[in-house]
């Protein structure tokens, strides 16, 4: 029984940083606001003035959005998680965080590489590294939702196929839109659950 | 039968030499836990079920063994105690983890 319990304990620890559903809802808003920019940049005209800014300024739309949220973030657990459920630091073990920026970027980055450099449908490009990136990380965190993400996922890059205009940046911004929506929502889900499970006790303290 | 007995002998060494500072079942569960991350008091009380005086009590067993710090820091205003493993905290917890491994495969089955 003390095995068993450890071992609920030590996984719970790992995956602490999902717990509040706080990443997946900040995750799933910055890929569904890149999923707009890129929309908005293919509805623009070249010859508008705005569409080399809006071209060359994804990378620090990321960065920015990336740091901003990270910020927002860490004030949140800081007001919501850590006051009902505690503190885990992640400075030292660094890469549980790393590893979801990692998928996130890469499902944005790879495909649109990919496409420009070996023609590779993006859609699909986008849906398997995200698909796969997920189906990763619920195992390591034994997360039964990340593989949810992971098979919604594969199913927007096969849809995507099928749709209209689908070759190119058409198929990636719905992959990368459907998605993002689903882990914000995925997200929501699971922040109602933990608030749910941890109301604040204020006899708790030190 | 005399080896069979030095054997024995051999195996009782390893059940008795089990560190008695983490051979414990509450102890086992935090250094299991500082094992993977560090934490605060609150996070260790909601997740061993144990009081605070329990809580606190074996921590003290631990920091007094030098297997963790305990770390008083400010998170805006509010007080924050996080525990930490030392170095050799984990080193002992490794151990002791191969002892007990070691001593379970002797246990008759």
């Amino acid at each position: 029984m003390l095995t068993s319990k450890m071992d609920l304990v030590v996984r719970k620890t790992r995956r602490y940083w999902y717990e509040d559903g706080f990443v997946e809802i900040g995750a799933g808003i910055l890929l569904s606001l890149v999923a707009v920019w890129l929309a908005g940049k293919n509805a623009m005209p070249q010859t508008s003035s705005w569409f080399d800014i809006v071209n060359s300024g994804l990378p620090l739309f990321i960065i920015v959005l990336g740091l901003a949220g990270s910020v927002w973030i860490r004030n949140l657990k800081e007001r919501v998680t850590y006051a009902r459920s505690g503190y885990v630091a992640f400075d030292r073990n660094g890469r549980w965080r790393g590893w979801f920026a990692v998928v996130i970027a890469s499902g944005i980055g790879l495909p649109i590489l990919m496409g420009y450099i070996f023609h590779i449908n993006q859609a699909i490009v986008a849906g398997l590294v995200f698909g796969c990136g997920c189906a990763i990380l619920g195992w390591y965190f034994s997360a039964a939702r990340f593989y949810g993400l992971g098979l919604l996922s594969f199913l927007l890059g096969i849809i995507a196929l099928f749709l209209p205009g689908h070759s190119g940046l058409a198929g990636i911004y719905f992959v990368l839109g459907g998605f993002g929506m689903g882990m914000a929502i995925s997200g929501l889900f699971v922040l109602r659950r933990y608030l749910v499970e941890n109301p604040l006790d204020l006899s708790h303290g030190e | 039968m005399a080896s069979e007995s030095l054997s024995i002998q051999g195996e009782l060494r390893d059940i008795i030499a089990l560190d008695r500072v983490i051979h414990e079942p509450a102890r086992t569960l935090i250094m299991a836990i500082l094992y993977t991350a560090d934490v605060d008091f609150l996070f260790l009380l909601r997740e061993t079920g144990l009081s605070k005086g329990n809580l606190s009590s074996h921590l003290t067993k631990l920091e007094q063994a030098q297997y963790i710090v305990i770390e008083k820091t400010f998170a805006g205003k509010v007080t924050r105690t996080v525990c930490r493993q030392t170095e050799a905290g984990r080193q002992a917890f490794l151990n002791y983890r191969e002892q007990l491994r070691r001593a379970i495969d002797c246990l008759p089955r």
